[in-house]
C-alpha cells in the first residue's frame, strides 16, 4: 500500500513538473497567437493526469502549474495570476464533468480549451470593469477548437506510449 | 471522437461564425466615428468617415469638397487663393485630431466623436 501511495505521489510530482515546464514554456518562447490566442500546452499534463490517476489528481497538477508557474515568474497574486486561475478553475470544472460523461480524450481537451479561453475572459470583464472584452469570446472559441485538438491528439499519442504506467 | 461529440464542436464552431458576422454587420452599419464640418460658428455637416463619399460644402469665397475614402478625408476643389487646406493632405481616424482649415473660406474640418 505504501509503494502504491509512494507511485501516486511521485506521479503527481512529475505530472506537475511537466505541466508547470510546459507552461513556463510555452509563456517564455511561445507567445500568444495573434496576440490573444495561447496554446495551452500544459492542458497535456492536466489530461494526461486525469487518465492516467484520476479527477483529484487533474485538479492538483492544474492548481500547481497556475501556482507555481506564476511564482516563478513572479507574477503570483497579480492580475495575470487572477484570470489565468479563472481560466483554469473553470476547464478543470468542465473537464471534470466530461470525464464523468465519459468523453474522448479530444472532445474533453476542445472543450476544456474552450472553457480555459471563457474563464478568462471572464475574469478580464470582471476585473477591467468591460463586458465588452466577451465580443472576444468568438474568436476564442474559434481559436480554441483547432488547439484542442491539437492537444488532445499530443496527449494521446503520449498516452499511448505510457499506457503500462496507467494508475486508475 | 464520437459522432455527437463531433456534432457538438460543429455547432460551437458554427454558433462561432455566425456570432463573428453579427458583430462584423453590427459594426458596419455605424463605425461611431462622426466627423464635422463647421463653416463660420455653425456645423453644416457632420459624416461618418468609414463612409465613402464627396460632399459640397458652401464658404466665404466659393466653397470646396470634402472627399472621404476608407476612414480618410482630404480637401479637393478649393475655390480659395492659398489652397492651404488641399495641401494639408489626408486625415485619417487614427491621425492626431488636427482640423483640416480653409481661412479664406472659413471652413473647418474636424474629427468630432470617436468610439467609445
Amino acid at each position: 500500500m505504501t509503494i502504491e501511495k509512494n507511485r501516486r505521489f511521485t506521479y503527481l510530482a512529475l505530472l506537475s513538473a511537466v505541466a508547470i515546464a510546459l507552461n513556463l514554456l510555452e509563456s517564455i518562447y511561445i507567445g500568444p497567437i495573434f496576440g490573444v490566442l495561447r496554446l495551452g500546452l500544459a492542458n497535456i499534463a492536466a489530461l494526461l493526469a486525469l487518465k492516467l490517476m484520476g479527477r483529484k489528481e487533474m485538479i492538483i497538477v492544474n492548481v500547481m502549474r497556475v501556482v507555481i508557474g506564476n511564482l516563478l515568474r513572479g507574477t503570483i497574486f497579480s492580475s495575470t495570476f487572477w484570470i489565468s486561475s479563472g481560466g483554469v478553475i473553470l476547464s478543470s470544472l468542465v473537464m471534470l464533468g466530461m470525464d464523468k460523461l465519459d468523453s474522448s480524450l479530444l472532445f474533453t481537451s476542445i472543450i476544456g480549451s474552450i472553457a480555459h479561453s471563457s474563464g478568462q475572459v471572464l475574469i478580464v470583464s470582471f476585473l477591467y470593469r468591460q463586458a465588452g472584452m466577451a465580443a472576444i469570446l468568438p474568436y476564442l472559441l474559434l481559436g480554441s477548437i483547432p488547439t484542442g485538438i491539437l492537444i488532445g491528439t499530443i496527449a494521446k499519442l503520449v498516452l499511448a506510449r505510457i499506457r503500462p504506467l496507467k494508475l486508475k | 471522437m464520437k459522432k455527437h461529440e463531433k456534432i457538438i464542436i460543429a455547432v460551437l464552431a458554427v454558433v462561432a461564425v455566425l456570432a463573428l458576422i453579427v458583430m462584423k454587420l453590427r459594426t458596419n452599419k455605424s463605425s461611431g466615428y462622426v466627423v464635422a464640418i463647421q463653416h463660420r460658428n455653425q456645423i453644416v455637416r457632420e459624416f461618418d468617415p468609414m463612409v465613402d463619399a464627396i460632399y459640397d460644402v458652401e464658404g466665404d469665397v466659393g466653397g470646396l469638397q470634402v472627399e472621404v475614402k476608407d476612414g480618410k478625408w482630404h480637401v479637393i476643389n478649393e475655390q480659395c487663393p492659398n489652397h492651404v487646406c488641399a495641401n494639408m493632405g489626408w486625415m485619417g481616424v487614427d491621425d492626431i485630431g488636427i482640423p483640416i482649415t480653409c481661412l479664406p473660406n472659413n471652413v473647418m474640418i474636424f474629427l468630432e466623436e470617436t468610439p467609445k
